[in-house]
Order: C-alpha cells, then sequence, then structure tokens
C-alpha cells in the first residue's frame, strides 16, 4: 500500500528547497515566459502584418474543344481543353480547366485549377482554387479558394507552438531533478532519508510528485496568458478564435503530463549515474531529446494533425512511461541507491 | 547470527555475530574498511546481508514486511549528517518528523525538547548551511531521535568535530545512555569508546574479540603488576620465577613486569617473598591495559 502523505511530505520538502533555490524559481518562470509569450509574438505576429492576398479572381472565358479524363499527358501544348483526374505533365496549357490529378513541370495561362497536386510549374493570369502546391510560381494568378498562404502558414506555426509547449513539461523536470536527486546525493542527505519507514515506491513517488506538481503548474498556468496572446494575434486573420480547441485540450491535458513523466523517470535513470548537477541537466536533455525529436517529425511531416493522431502519441507515450518507469524502479532501490548510485 | 556481506569481491563483513541487549551501549571498533558502517546499513535494513541473519526488536531484517517496522524503531546518525542545508534547523526536523509519523500534535514539543537539550533552540531558524560542523552534528542526532527510536545507530558521532564539540556530543550521548537507550556506535575513538561502550567488539572484517573493556584488556594481557626494585639480581629473578602466582614475567631494566591471576592475594605473596630474598622495594602497582592496547594487539601493531 502506497502512502500519500509520506510521498506529500517528501514534496513538500522540496517544494520549501525550490523557493529558497533562485535558479530553480527563475527557470519554472522564464522557461515558461519564453515558450509562451516571446515564440508566439515572434513566429505568428510577422506573419499577420503581412498584406492579405488579393482574392479577386481573374477574368477568365473558355471555349472548351475537347474534354480528358483520367488520362496521361506529356510534352504537349493544349487550348481551349478541360481536364478531369488527368496526370499533365511538362505540358503548357492555355485557356483550359484542370479538375483533380497532377500537373508537374508545366507552364499554365488564362486557365483554371482546381483540387489539383501542382509541382515545379509556374501559372501566369490563372485562377487556383484547393490545390496542394510544392514549388509553384504565380504571376498574376489568384487563389480565389480553399486556404491562403498567410491563413496556412499561420495554423502551421500554431501547430510548431504547440511543439514547443510541450518542451516545458519535457525540459523543467530535467532542470529540478538534477538538484532534487542529484543534489541530495552531493549533499549526502539520501542516507537518512532512506533509513525512514518508507518504501522505495513512496520514496521514488514523493520525489517525482516534488518535479511533477511545479512541472504541470508551470505549463498549465502558462496555457491560459498563451491562449489569450495567440488568439489575440490570429483572429484578425483567421477571423475565429483559434484557442482553445479540442486538438489543444489533448495536448496540454493528455500529453503533457505523460511528457513530464517520462522526463522525470527519465532523469531518475540518469540521477542514478551522474554527480554534478550539470552533467545530470545535460543527459538529462539528451535523454529527452530523440523522444521530442520523434514528436516533431511525425507532426511536422503528418499533413493534418489531428486529435486522433494526438490520441495515437499518447497511448504510444503511455507505453514509454510504462517502459522508463521499469527501468526506473529498478534503479531507484534503497541498496542500488546507496551502492551503486555515483 | 554469522551475518555476512560480500560487494562484488570484496567481502566486507564475514560471519558475524553478535548479541545486544536491551540498554546496552555497545561500540563497534575497526580500521577503515572494516565493515563496520555495512552492519550498520544491514541493521538499519538500508542493505541486504547476501547471508546470514539478524534481528532487531526480535524482527528479521530479510523479512520485507519487517523492514519498514525496523526503521520506525531504529535512529540512524549516518557518517555524514546529510541535512538539507537551504532549509533551517527547524524545518530539517520537521520533515524527519513526519516521515518517521510523530504525530501533528508532538512534533513540535519533541523538535523543541530535542534542540533545548542540544542547547541549538536559539538557532532554530536559521538555516543549516550557516551553522559549524558541531552544531550539524548536534541537528543529525536531533534528527536520529525525532521519533524517539527504542535503537540508535551511530556512525562514528564524533569524527571531525573540533574537541569542544566533540565533548558535547559525547556527553549528550552519555545522557542518553542514562536514559536507558540502547545505542550502537561505529567509532575510532577508543577514549569514547571505553567511556561510553558497555561492551565493544573489535571488527575487521570478522568480529575479533567482543566484551567490555575491562574483559578485553584482562583477555589480552592478563593482570600485571610492576615492581620496581633497587637492583635487580640474579637472586630476585629466581625468586620471582618459582613465585607461585606470578604466570610470566619480563624485565625492564629495575622494574619487573609480572603477570599474576589475582592481584589481591599474588601482591602480597610476591612482596613478602622478594623481601625475604633481600631485594629492595622501590615500587609496586598495578598495570592497567587500556583499549589503545588491546585494539593495537588485536588489529595489528604492537603493545607494550
Amino acid at each position: 500500500m502506497i502512502r500519500f502523505e509520506k510521498m506529500w511530505a517528501i514534496a513538500r520538502k522540496e517544494f520549501s528547497e525550490f523557493r529558497r533555490n533562485r535558479y530553480v524559481l527563475l527557470t519554472l518562470v522564464l522557461m515558461p515566459m519564453v515558450m509562451t509569450i516571446l515564440l508566439p509574438i515572434v513566429y505568428l505576429v510577422p506573419i499577420t502584418t503581412l498584406s492579405a492576398e488579393n482574392t479577386t479572381p481573374v477574368q477568365l472565358t473558355f471555349n472548351t474543344q475537347n474534354t480528358y479524363e483520367g488520362m496521361t499527358f506529356s510534352n504537349g501544348y493544349y487550348t481551349n481543353t478541360s481536364f478531369k483526374d488527368c496526370v499533365l505533365d511538362n505540358v503548357i496549357l492555355d485557356g483550359c480547366q484542370v479538375n483533380g490529378g497532377y500537373l508537374n513541370y508545366s507552364l499554365v495561362r488564362n486557365s483554371e485549377v482546381s483540387n489539383s497536386s501542382m509541382q515545379s510549374t509556374t501559372l501566369y493570369f490563372s485562377n487556383l482554387n484547393g490545390d496542394t502546391r510544392i514549388d509553384v510560381v504565380l504571376v498574376s494568378s489568384v487563389i480565389i479558394g480553399g486556404q491562403s498562404d498567410r491563413v496556412g502558414t499561420l495554423l502551421l506555426l500554431i501547430n510548431v507552438l504547440m511543439l514547443m509547449f510541450m518542451l516545458i513539461p519535457a525540459v523543467l523536470p530535467t532542470i529540478i531533478a538534477s538538484y532534487t536527486l542529484v543534489g541530495e546525493k552531493i549533499n549526502k542527505s539520501l542516507e537518512p532519508l532512506l533509513a525512514t519507514p518508507t518504501t522505495d515506491l513512496e520514496l521514488l513517488g514523493g520525489k517525482s510528485l516534488s518535479i511533477f506538481v511545479p512541472t504541470m503548474l508551470a505549463s498549465w498556468l502558462s496555457f491560459i496568458p498563451f491562449v489569450v496572446l495567440v488568439d489575440l494575434i490570429t483572429k484578425p486573420v483567421l477571423g475565429y478564435v483559434i484557442l482553445p480547441n479540442l486538438l489543444w485540450v489533448v495536448a496540454i491535458f493528455v500529453m503533457c503530463p505523460l511528457i513530464a513523466a517520462l522526463s522525470i523517470l527519465s532523469n531518475v535513470i540518469v540521477s542514478s549515474r551522474v554527480s554534478d548537477v550539470r552533467s545530470a541537466q545535460q543527459l538529462g536533455s539528451l535523454v529527452i531529446l530523440p523522444v521530442i525529436l520523434f514528436f516533431v517529425l511525425i507532426l511536422t511531416q503528418s499533413a493534418a494533425t489531428s486529435v486522433s493522431l494526438m490520441a495515437l502519441f499518447s497511448v504510444v507515450l503511455l507505453g514509454i512511461d510504462a517502459l522508463v518507469l521499469y527501468v526506473a524502479l529498478k534503479v531507484f532501490r534503497r541498496e542500488e541507491i546507496l551502492i551503486r548510485w555515483k | 547470527m554469522e551475518l555476512t556481506r560480500k560487494f562484488e569481491r570484496t567481502v566486507a563483513v564475514e560471519d558475524l555475530t553478535i548479541t545486544i541487549n536491551d540498554g546496552e551501549v555497545f561500540g563497534f571498533l575497526g580500521p577503515n574498511g572494516a565493515g563496520k558502517t555495512t552492519t550498520i546499513r544491514m541493521l538499519c535494513c538500508l542493505i541486504e546481508p547476501t547471508s546470514g541473519q539478524a534481528f532487531v526488536d526480535g524482527m528479521d531484517v530479510r523479512d520485507k514486511d519487517s523492514r519498514i517496522k525496523i526503521r520506525q524503531n531504529v535512529g540512524l546518525l549516518p557518517e555524514n549528517p546529510g541535512l538539507y542545508e537551504s532549509l533551517s534547523a527547524y524545518q530539517n526536523l520537521e520533515f524527519y518528523a513526519r516521515m518517521y509519523g510523530v504525530p501533528a500534535a508532538k512534533r513540535s514539543g519533541r523538535i523543541t525538547e530535542l534542540l533545548q537539550a542540544l542547547d541549538i533552540l536559539d538557532r532554530k531558524d536559521d538555516a543549516v548551511g550557516s551553522f559549524s560542523k558541531g552544531m550539524k552534528q548536534k541537528i543529525a542526532i536531533a534528527r536520529a531521535l525525532v521519533h524517539d527510536p527504542k535503537y540508535l545507530f551511530l556512525d562514528e558521532p564524533t569524527s571531525g568535530l573540533d574537541p569542544v564539540s566533540s565533548l558535547t556530543v559525547r556527553n549528550y550521548l552519555m545522557e542518553l545512555k542514562r536514559e536507558g537507550r540502547t545505542i550502537f556506535i561505529n567509532t575510532h575513538h577508543l577514549d569514547e569508546a571505553q567511556r561510553l561502550c558497555d561492551r565493544i567488539g573489535i571488527l575487521k572484517t570478522r568480529l575479533l574479540a567482543q566484551g567490555s573493556p575491562e574483559h578485553l584488556a584482562n583477555e589480552f594481557f592478563g593482570k600485571t603488576t610492576m615492581v620496581e626494585l633497587n637492583a635487580v639480581t640474579p637472586e630476585t629473578l629466581r625468586v620471582v620465577e618459582s613465585s607461585k602466582g606470578v604466570k610470566a614475567f619480563r624485565q625492564d631494566g629495575n622494574k619487573l613486569y609480572l603477570t599474576i591471576d589475582d592481584p589481591a592475594t599474588d601482591n602480597p605473596a610476591i612482596v613478602a617473598q622478594l623481601v625475604r630474598s633481600g631485594a629492595g622495594i622501590i615500587h609496586v602497582e598495578e598495570v592497567k591495559k587500556g583499549l589503545e592496547d588491546v585494539y593495537l594487539r588485536i588489529v595489528g601493531g604492537d603493545s607494550k
């Protein structure tokens, strides 16, 4: 049976020590401030100050003479033609309508391209609607439907900010743990603590709680000004209040605690092998880095950051947490701490 | 019983069998690395024995369920005070009082009582980091006593302290002894052990000897009487050799060191024989061997 009062006594003692540790206090305040106030301003404000795109369509008249569907064309010049779900490669189009399909390495003039995937293509005096574009040059052309570049960039950057936000619960424990665990080791205060009538699990729980509580408080409290700031910056462009939304709620209330737990337990393992605070911080950050990198890569590569994807990540993270907890429990045993903790 | 602890290839403690009675002060003497700290750690359930058994308050230290109960009844002063330096003396003790489950209503009174007894009550709200080594040791002793344990384990309680601090700590330990608390002390200070301990164990991985300081001196040196003469003649030596009470003797100039069984009966008889033989006796005294002599004889080194 785990006695919560023992765990809480350890956590309370740690909080008293944090209050006297300027470095921990500054980290708890400054890091969330950078992530939730400075970064939104730096990332989002420049995008919102760009002038809005011209959304008046180019006046076009079509005199369609041929219609093709589901065919492949390359190295040709086509006028007054309608293509539906075709693959067009290295072609020149004039006065054409393209709907669906692919358009690669081509020149397009006085045409309308809808719902297509374009790559390395230049468009003159044309209208675009709901396309995916890679390396596309627009000259006197207008995006009349779908997402504008400015809105798309803002939404992408808000996703990036989500990742930055998740660094708070990942990094704060490395700083705090370096003091609560390695600090006790340096101070040689672990032995009398281990001599108290507590179980290993209660000691690990108490230590973890003392790191988890300030980490989550800093994360969640900083989410409030973050939401206000992001909404203030983006509402004029988006036309609606984007935060909080379900995706962010999952990220903040499910992913963040799981990341914090992972970081705390990783730092317990790191602390058993190092004997100074700086090494603990550096190694602790290194341990958490691959995990964060993994999520960054997945999220940035993923076209749609959805709630279901986040839920899936959460489940994966829960599994990793369980694994790291198992290792931490092996390391955090009285005998191990007294004999092997260097 | 036959307590053994190995660390990979090193044997720290081997086949240790001792019994410490309630209310007794037992001291462990031994060189560095003799296994004294390892023994305390095993008895406080911090590490497990490799083999053998140990019981504290009748409970087996190897039994998982008993370990927490044993730790509840035990107060430990480790080699390093290991206090939380940014916290005050009071906060340090309050934290441990909570950890040992001292009821909230009794906590403050108990802490105040201990700080007063150790003469540091006026500094209770100061950060421990600002304290001298001696004061820190006092706080660490108070910490070991905060839950009023039945058994007290002290690992080098006066190590590294200046003479005044050592004396204060030693006097306090004497008070605890008078209270009838069972105390187990690891020490390098032979004088401290001689003054504080009812019984002593000399450890060098294995228990080499145990008993009261007097018992150990008698066991290893017997009882010795020194007779100083104005001159030692062959006749004098013949008388000593033939004397019934003398088991062995050694000459050092005009002094004779006689190993005897019972000074009360043997000394008058030997003196009478010497006087009859015409020896000129200047001085007769019983030679007391101290713990230092015993320790050096057992652990290694010369002893007179």
